[in-house]
């Protein structure tokens, strides 16, 4: 139902009633936004990235072919628009500069459960684009393998790998925080 | 579920800034009024380039001649002409035009 009433805003917005794409802005806003802000941690950054990603999008709009679902289609138009901001804005060396900032065991205090979530999502930022983009995106799809490979545009198999490789670096880092048989598992 | 699981699923949502749908829509609105971009001129640039060819090819075959051109300027020209290798020329001709194309189809990955 959802999919139809995007899909009659589309192509009202084709048509050339600009006013159609409100609908489509308020139904994604809130996911748009949230995406945009798993991938840089600002609040502010991330509404002007999801302001970037509905205005990509909409000068797409004439090339959507409903080969797949729109929401899927529009995800995977975001998630390239805020990876490309990102290589912009935050150059790989300062996520390499961040992962050595987070202590190892034995400099770390005993973490809270508050710290402990903090110390994660940074080891999780600090990890080299792809796997930080295969991590984010897999959990943001509720870890479906399959929804977040079409939002970032490689096969499921690549995804699962970069998962794997992502979940060993993060292993590695926070082996304090968690035993070895703690690591995520793929849905 | 790991805790590393739970730690990442749990993300706490946040709520978009009030007036976001408003400001996008005014950034929609001034994205749908500007004029769409001038397109390159193809056919100008094409009919440049096969110029720019012609006076290549000329220039390459018809230079050593030039002294020869002030002085007796009309047979100059046929006996430059008739000195061309056919097989040459066709050959350079060939050589410019692929050039162009590739230019052409290079410039396809690239905006303006």
């Amino acid at each position: 139902m959802a999919d139809d009433d995007d899909l009659d805003a589309v192509r009202a917005v084709v048509a050339g009633d600009l006013s159609a794409f409100h609908r489509i802005v308020e139904r994604w806003q809130g996911p748009l936004v949230n995406l945009a802000y798993r991938f840089c941690r600002d609040r502010g950054l991330a509404a002007d990235m999801a302001q970037d990603a509905f205005l990509r999008i909409f000068r797409a709009l004439p090339t959507f072919r409903a080969k797949s679902s729109f929401s899927t289609w529009m995800l995977s138009v975001a998630t390239n628009v805020y990876r490309s901001q990102l290589r912009r804005n935050l150059p790989e060396l300062a996520g390499l500069e961040a992962l050595a900032d987070i202590p190892t065991l034995s400099e770390a205090p005993v973490p809270t459960s508050g710290s402990q979530e903090e110390l994660v999502r940074r080891a999780v930022h600090a990890l080299p684009s792809k796997y930080r983009d295969a991590i984010v995106l897999f959990y943001f799809h509720e870890m479906n393998v399959n929804r977040a490979s079409e939002s970032l545009g490689v096969p499921p198999g690549t995804l699962k790998a970069r998962l794997h490789r992502a979940r060993g670096l993060l292993e590695r880092r926070l082996r304090h925080l968690f035993n070895s048989d703690t690591v995520p598992t793929e849905a | 579920m790991t805790e590393l699981d739970r730690i990442l699923s749990e993300e706490h949502a946040i709520a978009p800034p009030a007036g976001f749908s408003q400001r996008v829509m005014a950034e929609v609105h001034r994205e749908a009024s500007t004029p769409p971009p001038i397109p390159f001129p193809w056919r100008f640039a094409a009919a440049t380039f096969a110029a720019m060819a012609v006076v290549l090819v000329a220039c390459l075959f018809l230079s050593p001649l030039l002294p020869t051109w002030t002085v007796d300027g009309g047979a100059a020209i046929q006996r430059a002409l008739s000195r061309i290798d056919p097989n040459l020329l066709a050959m350079s001709s060939t050589m410019v035009f692929a050039a162009v194309a590739l230019l052409r189809y290079s410039l396809r990955f690239v905006s303006f």
